[in-house]
């Protein structure tokens, strides 16, 4: 104790924490101030410092692991705020409770100096893909509805969320959106490899929303994206032919040249900023989608799973990606989604200190 | 690239000087495309040709060299003569002055005494859909679009056999990093087009008449032209990738260093490798820097 898996991304930093809820009575009288300072300061908040949060609607109770039961808590931070997160863990004096700390992502390598230096802890260093697949294993095997698909994403009435059981999932592709983009082709339990990516992912997505609108997070720019109309900004397959472009199937409202109207002055005159908002979100997800759809094409995978932080309070996104696989493909592909979004790669770490416990 | 090509003409609502070779097209074909309008036509030129014989007071031991060549000296100038060939021009000016380059069409080339249906005038592209009513009135001709696949692939098959040095490959690290392919004996098909416009598609071509579209992209040149425009002051295409010559993409890109300290072994990604394209923008959008600019067109052109 404690239990903790941290995930160190290019943007974000997923820390995931086991409270235990069998505590005895013996045992709280006998529990290491330290410890039960960390375990009310994580517990009692959900706000730490100015930014980091904990996803309560997350929360997972009666959680059995190596014996004990309890809550995984899912926090999550920013990176920049790396430097603060270590002075905390120093004020709390994690290192007279635990040496070693898993985590992964490419934090874990960047930042294994000041861990060790500052807070005095080893960093036990875990691949951020092994553990994305194992984290992805536990939840769904632990969470119920953790798997789910959008039925009738075009539909604004009636689309709604419908869980998909997962249990037989062999073989899937994962798809991990975060600063940039993954792809994972799992073939069976154990047998997985990276095959392929895009720079293009949700850094870029905070990135050119920043600069072209003036927002400053990403909850900014998914509520103008919200708000926006991309039409105004994409030049579309009818902008160029006056109509559907019959030859290859390419129908007048698919897009021909994300922000081909910019290049125009009197365009540029007419668009706000949720317009370039919501066109750079439709701009990276069609790609990534896109990329997607030929990944799994190659690799004779019809099972797709999206993951990642930048599904993260983005149904806009989500939709898009399930409309576009499905409509593409002509029905032979599935999008699918996991509630537990970005946290995978942290429950990962968390499983794999409890493996070393045994 | 700047020294290795030669600058395309400026256009800005087409000077009558830029379009003075049309006067005398046989041939006019239009490719009108999302952004950009492309004009091939053939013109009869007249050039002076010198003709050239051996000096008949050449020493008689100087043998030609290996390529064939002899001195200087050893020739002498006959005769020069008048020679009229056919010439194959192209020029490239923004759709939205589709209307001026018709009127002048109408006014320097249908009007010559041969006679209108002489003319040969065909159109392709997306716009030729659009535009056959403006065409129509202009220039007093029926336009039927040609299929832009066809023409495409006619077009680069008529090139790669015919012209040579028409194709090149790209050697980041070779001295020079041109490398100009001659038109040769080898199969040219199945090869993989991918044509960049505004939007982009890629094609398996099988044959002088066979393609398939396998795959796009809406990620084009119109997307660079218009996040260039959006992001920077810069007033057109060509400006934009001089400023992006200029700029360094590192600090607005995120690379996998940026995340890890160094490489990611364990699958291959050096650290210089891009991560996360803009996945440093977010942070730095407060930067005033006179610079950033061309940071930013760097980055957009990865």
């Amino acid at each position: 104790m404690p239990w903790f898996g941290m995930d160190i991304g290019g943007t974000l930093a997923k820390l995931v924490y086991f409270e235990p809820t069998d505590v005895t009575p013996d045992e709280e009288e006998l529990e290491v101030e330290t410890l039960r300072t960390i375990r009310r300061y994580l517990t009692s908040n959900v706000a730490y410092g100015s930014d980091g949060v904990r996803d309560v609607h997350l929360e997972m109770k009666n959680v059995k692991l190596a014996g004990r039961v309890g809550t995984l808590h899912f926090i999550r931070f920013p990176t920049a705020s790396m430097k603060s997160f270590i002075e905390l863990a120093k004020e709390k004096k994690l290192a007279t409770l635990a040496d070693t700390i898993c985590a992964t992502g490419g934090g874990a390598y960047k930042f294994e100096e000041d861990f060790n230096k500052e807070v005095e802890l080893a960093l036990h260093k875990l691949d951020e893909l092994q553990m994305l697949i194992q984290g992805i294993n536990f939840i769904d095997d632990t969470y119920p509805s953790e798997c789910f698909y959008w039925a009738h994403p075009d539909d604004e009435e009636q689309c709604k969320k419908v869980p998909f059981d997962f249990s037989d999932p062999y073989p899937y592709l994962v798809v991990n959106i975060g600063s940039g983009v993954s792809i994972i082709a799992v073939k069976s339990q154990g047998d997985y490899a990276r095959v392929s990516g895009t720079s293009l992912g949700g850094g870029t997505f905070l990135g050119l929303c920043c600069l072209l609108t003036g927002c400053n997070t990403f909850e900014e720019a998914i509520e103008m994206a919200a708000q926006g109309d991309s039409k105004k900004v994409d030049k579309l397959v009818k902008d160029i032919y006056g109509g559907d472009y019959d030859k290859f199937n390419l129908p007048g409202h698919v897009v021909a040249s994300s922000f081909g109207h910019m290049m125009c002055e009197d365009h540029r005159k007419t668009v706000c900023k949720e317009d370039l908002a919501r066109s750079t979100l439709v701009t990276i997800t069609n790609n990534i989608g896109s990329i997607a759809r030929m990944t799994a094409l190659n690799h004779g995978i019809n099972k797709v799973v999206f993951v990642g932080n930048f599904l993260r309070v983005n149904p806009i996104a989500m939709k898009l990606l399930a409309y576009a696989m499905e409509y593409w493909s002509k029905g032979q592909l599935k999008a699918l989604f996991l509630e537990h979004e970005g946290h995978f790669g942290a429950v990962g770490c968390l499983i794999e200190l409890i493996k070393e416990k045994r | 690239m700047a020294e290795y090509y030669a600058k395309s003409l400026e256009l800005s609502g087409i000077p009558a000087l830029t379009l003075t070779n049309l006067k005398h097209a046989e041939r006019i074909a239009f490719d009108i495309g999302g952004s950009l309008t492309k004009l091939a036509f053939f013109s009869k030129i007249s050039h002076k040709r010198a003709l050239y014989t051996i000096n008949p007071n050449t020493k008689s031991n100087e043998k030609p060299d290996a390529l064939n060549h002899v001195s200087h000296d050893s020739y002498v100038s006959n005769c020069e003569t008048e020679e009229e060939g056919w010439r194959l021009h192209f020029i490239n000016f923004e759709t939205k002055y589709i209307e001026s380059c018709l009127d002048f069409v109408k006014q320097n080339v249908m009007g010559r005494s041969t006679d209108v249906n002489g003319k040969i005038i065909k159109a392709t592209g997306g716009g030729a859909h659009k535009y056959k009513q403006l065409i129509n009135e202009k220039l007093g001709v029926e336009i039927s679009k040609e299929d832009e696949i066809q023409c495409l692939i006619k077009g680069c098959n008529f090139l790669l056999k015919n012209i040579p040095d028409e194709a090149f490959i790209y050697e980041k690290h070779s001295n020079p990093p041109y490398k100009f392919q001659s038109p040769s004996n080898q199969p040219l098909f199945p090869y993989l087009l991918v044509n960049i416009g505004s939007g982009v598609s890629m094609m398996k071509v099988i044959s002088d008449t066979e393609v398939e579209r396998i795959g796009g992209t809406s990620l084009g040149g119109g997307s660079f032209w218009g996040l260039g425009s959006l992001l920077t002051k810069a007033k057109g295409f060509d400006e934009l990738l001089e400023l992006a010559e200029k700029g360094d993409h590192r600090l607005v890109d995120m690379l996998v260093k940026d995340i890890y300290g160094g490489s990611y072994d364990l699958i291959g990604l050096p650290g210089d490798i891009i991560a996360s394209s803009f996945g440093k923008a977010a942070r730095s959008a407060s930067d005033t820097s006179t610079h950033l600019h061309e940071r930013i067109k760097k980055g957009k052109l990865s």
